[in-house]
């Protein structure tokens, strides 16, 4: 289904019914990108294996909106490369560089 | 659009802080997606100009990199401030060409002067390291140092904030960048220009360029003096690119498309996953790169959930972004109206169902 592949871009909804943990992660992770991921619950263990299993550079849990200055945006996969705010966004404007001195 | 400040408004590209046409005088017209009502006209510029800008951004350089942090920080801070003091404009500006609801564009106004503060402040933390030696009579540092000329490629669905996410770390590195706005927003991108003019930062460190697409994208990805592209857009735009940055081998930030999953498991407090959905998925009318693509239910909350949120989303406002109370503005062009028409026609050949809405609306 094309929505469940590409990114929609529009305002277009749509819900898929899953039964277990394993399986919603497998779909949520069956994608090329790797940007934003979201997801609701309250038990804490489910929270946090759920939270490292998904293929994503942000989770959001509990919360619909992620954005901030202060923190790293950015994906993986075929979402791309490096982070934009945080403390992280300007090492991606800076070199490096390391100085030997014999005294 | 009438703005409190007329002068925000430019119909010129600024490059080594003067305000510029196209060497050929050829402008383009810029319309309202909600009315088409035409807005004003931006400069198609070129190779030349493009070129003109990385020639500008090169020569600033030098004198900006040396400035002190804290200088450095001071300007990005009247830039901040500067944005702030305008943001009514901004947003007036930002809704017209772009299409979101008022009270997001303000939203997005207050995000992309956020990224601006935070890297003022940032500027002075530029901490290097000292590493013990290896020898007797050894000392080794390491120090941080700013990339040099710097490109961005920014997208029309944040016509600010992605502006400022990539100058605002740049600048306070000690970078000089040229932007090259999309081409459907780029009076929020000149009035930054603009209002970074007001706040001092010197000719040639902050330029802008509107125009041809390939020819700008082209001569700043060929361009040996341009040390590190940032563009936020598609996944396939991006891996173009990638490619034309190669034989320069430049350093590259790309923030591409997602594809997001929106997950409520059983446990979850449902009303507040719904109103999450309703965030997740609509702001910007769905035209976010983080915004939820995919919403995964399980079966014990499955009914529950799609009862309340499409009892939510039959109460979105749809209609101009400029109009009080609309929640969801004009989609940025057709394409985008035939392409949800087509992902919906697709699912529902495959068995979906249309719980609320499903045809577009004027």
């Amino acid at each position: 289904m094309l929505v469940a592949k590409e990114e929609t871009f529009d305002p277009l909804a749509p819900l898929f019914k899953f039964d277990t943990v394993d399986d919603v992660i497998k779909q949520a992770n069956d994608t090329e990108f790797g940007l934003a991921a979201y997801f609701y619950g309250r038990d804490i263990s489910l929270v946090y294996k759920v939270a490292e299993a998904l293929e994503y550079g942000m989770v959001g849990v509990n919360t619909g909106l992620i954005s901030t200055e202060v923190a790293p945006f950015g994906g993986i996969k075929s979402s791309g490369l490096g982070r934009e705010g945080s403390k992280f966004g300007i090492e991606e404007y800076l070199e490096m560089k390391y100085i030997c001195m014999s005294v | 659009m009438i703005l409190n400040d007329p002068s925000l408004l430019h119909e010129q590209c600024y490059i080594d802080g003067l305000w510029v046409s196209a060497n050929s005088g050829e402008t383009v017209a810029i319309a309202n997606p909600a009315t088409q009502e035409l807005i004003g006209h931006v400069p198609v510029m070129g190779a030349a100009e493009t070129q003109a800008a990385i020639t500008a951004a090169n020569k600033a350089l030098p004198a900006w990199r040396a400035l002190s942090a804290k200088e450095r920080s001071q300007k990005l801070r009247r830039w901040f401030e500067l944005i702030n003091q305008h943001a009514d404009d901004l947003a007036l500006m930002m809704t017209t060409e772009q299409g979101k609801p008022l009270a997001e564009a303000r939203g997005e106004v207050t995000y992309a002067a956020s990224f601006i503060e935070w890297f003022a402040e940032e500027a002075k933390r530029i901490y290097g390291d000292t590493i013990p030696g290896h020898q007797a009579d050894k000392r080794l540092t390491v120090i941080k140092q700013p990339v040099g000329v710097t490109a961005a490629i920014t997208p029309w669905n944040f016509p600010a904030a992605m502006i400022t996410r990539k100058a605002a770390p740049a600048l306070a590195a000690g970078c000089t960048m040229v932007v090259k706005p999309a081409p459907q927003t780029p009076f929020t991108a000149l009035a930054l220009a603009e209002l970074a003019h007001r706040a001092g930062i010197p000719a040639g460190v902050f330029s802008v360029v509107t125009g041809d697409a390939i020819a700008i994208g082209n001569t700043l990805c060929d361009s040996p003096i341009v040390r590190k592209l940032s563009f936020t857009g598609s996944t396939a735009v991006g891996i173009k690119l990638m490619e034309q940055c190669a034989p320069t081998l430049k350093k590259l930030s790309l923030e591409l498309g997602g594809n997001a999953p929106f997950i409520v498991f059983d446990d979850a407090d449902i009303d507040a996953a719904v109103e999450g959905a309703m965030i997740a998925k609509y702001r910007n009318a769905g035209q976010t790169c983080v915004c939820a693509n995919r919403i995964y239910v399980q079966a014990g909350v499955y009914e529950q959930f799609t009862q309340k949120f499409a009892a939510a989303v039959a109460k979105l406002s749809v209609g101009n972004g400029a109009d009080d109370g609309v929640n969801i503005g004009s989609l940025i062009n057709q394409d985008a109206v035939a392409k949800v028409q087509s992902h919906l026609a697709d699912a529902v050949a495959k068995g979906a169902s249309v719980v609320t809405g499903g045809k577009p609306i004027a």
